[in-house]
């Protein structure tokens, strides 16, 4: 199949057909074959569907790379913003409307590199936004560079020799960061994927949903990780489900934990802001 | 009434001793009086460390350019702000300087007044910019204190308002002394 | 009548003309406009936001307008170099919103606190590629309300980002003002043909009317990305850009000082008008006819108007805080028909009245001028 072909995955042969969810104008999308970008996407229109969301009250915004495309696909509102900064945007539409729903799509270079100012600051804010952080370890849209996420030694179009970056952990990233719901997941673990989103949108906070996906076209290629399937058994291997007892993020030794790592109920941003308000409003001192 | 028209008031000092707040208490009184206003000011690092300096255009005509060359009135109440501030006068122009400056630097043709200390007699050091203030319309008429007063009682703080209605007395009292009508 | 402060100015218009967001981050002049807008949009039923950067604070604004607010920011030169970013994100997104550069002296941190107008290109040329905008500035503290209030309107009703240029003077000097009734154009988010177009005088935010596809992508009218036909792009910024052109004479505001019978003009912007309408009341005063045109909208560039001048009079003075910038379209428009000299200091100073009428003198009497010379004699005190 070429690239830019209807992803199989966004319209799987069984189970319920999600064409309500999908702008069909914008069909078919742009990710290569074996993406595992179309099936976070399915994951998040399946959780809009469980969810019973209002369309029309959604907005998702997205950053620049293959899962800022995501909005696009997605028939709520959508807003493709730039580089980085869609949660800059998503902190100003929520602000500006805490009745909107807002759910961030972001690449890993979105929200660890050029974007990661504003992924910390919305996670210290805790304003009542999903990221939803699609990790394939490298840039995809631009040819394969190496991203922050990229482990130690892998190779890219910009690490030929191997990568001597350390690497970030996006879901640890976010926990030191004050985010009060971070979960992680693969795209080897599907059926987890809708449920950690759902579980996302209707946490009242900052939630993290950061979600291992592949790349064949590029990571995978020059890694030699083989095929999309391959690669989904390689996720496997690199990650664990996360254990009762807890994790030692120090020892982890290239091997990702997975799960929900804090589910906290925290004084929400918008809240804060609106009692702020209401407080100000009874003294009546304006202009 | 002013002594001129327009009439130029540069207040300087050093930064904590009040100088923007006696400019804008000048720019709102002379304001109240019905003349025109401009007031600005320097600002950032030397307003909080060095010298500081507030400049008062008052007029009875619309004021085109708003910064003051040579002022009529020209206020140091420190030594940093009078070698900084201290020499541009208009001809005819007032120069008021902070007796302690007379420690470190030689200061000629100016009126030499004790307003430090006559701020601490009325309370506290802090409010010398307001002592100067007394000073201001004693020697220049330019305000009435009435205006001024109004002024204060809109932009001071309640707390400290007694004391700075105190300390204008006192400056318009030390103004008037001999020895500084004398120079 | 009451005495109030440049950025107060700005800030007071701003809620006057119905902002309700604030998103900003700290900066050196322009800090006094976000604190306004802190203490005074939570009663108002607005929001306000500190963001973590320049670039994130244009962003939040965008999305607040999205989201239905009319919304703001401010900043100074550095602040505003990294928003550039977004300037052209609201262009190219129609996105009605208002920017406020108080220009202090530039490049980099330059003079943080001392007067500039060394970002009339930037305004209008900063972010990359062609994209519609408008920018205007004030050379008064009544003037900064009345402009604030205008660069609302402005933006709703052409759905562009509209800066205002301050600078560190304006910002922070004081003048007595009566605040006038003005006018205010209001949100319409009910289109007559029932949908939302791009450019569409309608704007209908998120969660009113049809679900809307919102992206810096070159896009169709609908918002569809249309990224291999570059026509469609085009087309779009050509719509864009021609709205403006066919309604410079609503855009275009400027203040028009003795100019009438003048026979050499001041052709001046911003604080730089205030000595040169100093300069013209002292000449006036000597029988020399001069004249000054303070104008108020830099972008799009008057330039019909300043053509008009330009073939009434012996010769035009510019008088700019920079090293010489407004002079290029200036002189595009006049295409010599009349001599155009420049004048120029970016050194953190204003100009003198004193400064601008022997640079007027030169021009008119000896038909040259040596701004340096002027400079340079008044800097060492001769």
């Amino acid at each position: 199949m070429e690239p830019g072909a209807w992803s199989p995955l966004l319209m799987p042969k069984k189970g319920k057909s999600l064409e309500r969810y999908l702008r069909m104008s914008q069909m078919p999308t742009l990710w290569c074959p074996g993406c595992g970008h179309g099936n976070i996407a399915r994951g998040m229109l399946q959780a809009f569907d469980e969810l019973h969301l209002n369309l029309d009250q959604t907005v998702v915004i997205g950053g620049i790379g293959c899962s800022g495309r995501t909005p696009f696909y997605s028939n709520t509102n959508a807003m493709h913003t730039t580089h980085g900064r869609a949660l800059a945007f998503g902190t100003g539409i929520k602000m500006a409307n805490p009745d909107l729903t807002v759910v961030a799509t972001m690449g890993d270079g979105d929200t660890a590199a050029i974007g990661g100012n504003h992924f910390i600051h919305s996670c210290r804010r805790n304003i009542d936004i999903t990221a939803i952080v699609f990790n394939n370890s490298i840039y995809g849209m631009t040819g394969g560079q190496f991203a922050p996420t990229t482990p130690q030694d892998k190779k890219s179009s910009t690490t030929v020799y191997g990568n001597i970056d350390e690497p970030f952990d996006i879901a640890e990233l976010a926990m030191a960061a004050g985010a009060s719901f971070v979960a992680r997941t693969t795209t080897f673990d599907f059926q987890d994927t809708t449920e950690l989103i759902k579980k996302g949108i209707q946490h009242h906070g900052f939630s993290v949903v950061e979600i291992i996906t592949q790349c064949p076209t590029y990571y995978g290629k020059i890694n030699k990780l083989g095929n999309a399937v391959d690669m989904l058994e390689y996720e496997k291997d690199m990650t664990f489900p996360e254990e009762d007892e807890p994790i030692d993020w120090k020892e982890l030794s290239g091997q990702m934990p997975l799960g929900i790592f804090r589910e906290e109920q925290r004084s929400e941003y918008t809240d804060r802001y609106r009692e702020l308000r209401e407080s100000q409003k009874s003294k009546t001192d304006v202009t | 009434m002013l002594p001129k028209d327009p009439y130029h008031v540069r207040l300087s000092g050093r930064g904590g001793q009040g100088i923007l707040l006696a400019g804008i208490l000048v720019a709102e009184a002379g304001m109240k009086e019905g003349y025109n206003v401009v007031q600005t000011q320097s600002y950032g690092p030397e307003a909080r460390l060095g010298a500081s300096r507030c400049e008062v255009i008052l007029s009875n005509n619309e004021i085109a350019f708003p910064e003051v060359e040579l002022p009529d009135f020209l206020l140091c109440l420190s030594r940093d702000a009078y070698v900084k501030h201290g020499r541009e006068l208009a001809d005819d122009g007032l120069r008021i300087v902070e007796q302690q400056v007379t420690r470190e630097e030689k200061v000629n043709d100016a009126l030499v007044i004790p307003m430090i200390e006559a701020a601490r007699e009325t309370g506290q050091e802090i409010v010398a910019n307001v002592v100067a203030l007394g000073v201001f319309i004693e020697l220049t008429g330019a305000i009435s204190e009435k205006y001024l007063r109004s002024a204060m009682e809109e932009r001071v703080k309640p707390n400290y308002l007694d004391m700075n209605l105190k300390a204008l007395q006192k400056g318009r009292e030390i103004a008037k002394k001999d020895e500084v009508k004398g120079g | 009548m009451r005495l109030i402060q440049g950025n107060e100015a700005c800030a007071l218009g701003a809620l006057e003309a119905g902002c309700r967001f604030y998103a900003g981050y700290p900066i050196t002049p322009a800090s006094e406009i976000m604190e306004w807008m802190a203490r005074k949009l939570p009663a108002l039923d607005g929001t306000f936001v500190q963001m973590e950067d320049e670039i994130a604070s244009l962003a939040a604004v965008i999305g607040a307008s999205w989201a239905g607010k009319k919304a703001m920011t401010a900043t100074s030169g550095p602040g505003f170099s990294l928003m550039q970013e977004h300037v052209g994100y609201a262009a190219m997104t129609e996105t009605p919103c208002v920017i406020v550069d108080s220009q202090r002296g530039g490049p980099s941190t330059g003079l943080p606190t001392l007067p500039s107008q060394g970002d009339v290109m930037q305004a209008r040329w900063g972010t990359h590629g062609d994209h519609a905008v408008i920018v205007l500035t004030a050379s008064s503290v009544l003037d900064t309300y009345v402009m604030t209030v205008k660069a609302f309107n402005l933006s709703e009703t052409y759905r562009v980002p509209v800066v205002l240029l301050l600078d560190a003077t304006i910002s922070h000097m004081r003048e007595n003002v009566e605040l006038p009734e003005l006018e205010i154009v209001e949100r319409i988010t009910e289109a007559e043909g029932g949908e939302d177009i791009f450019g569409n005088r309608a704007f209908f935010p998120f969660g009113v009317g049809p679900r809307k596809v919102v992206t810096g992508l070159a896009h169709d009218e609908k918002g569809k990305p249309e990224t291999s036909r570059g026509q469609v792009g085009e087309r779009l910024l050509k719509k864009a850009l021609d709205r403006l052109y066919v309604d410079r004479d609503h855009i275009v505001s400027y203040k028009n000082y003795q100019a009438g019978d003048a026979k050499w003009l001041i052709l001046s912007y911003g604080i730089t008008s205030r000595p040169a309408r100093a300069a013209v009341d002292k000449m006036r005063e000597e029988g020399e006819k001069v004249g000054l045109i303070d104008l108020q909208t830099l972008w799009p560039f008057p330039d019909e108007l300043v053509q008009s001048y330009s073939e009434k009079v012996e010769g035009i003075l510019m008088p700019e805080l920079n090293l010489g910038q407004l002079i290029m379209p200036a002189k595009a428009a006049i295409e010599g028909r009349a001599p155009v000299y420049p004048f120029n200091r970016a050194d953190g100073k204003l100009f003198t009245p004193a400064e601008i009428i022997e640079a007027m003198r030169e021009i008119m009497y000896n038909g040259k001028l040596d701004q340096t010379a002027i400079l340079e004699q008044r800097r060492n005190g001769k």
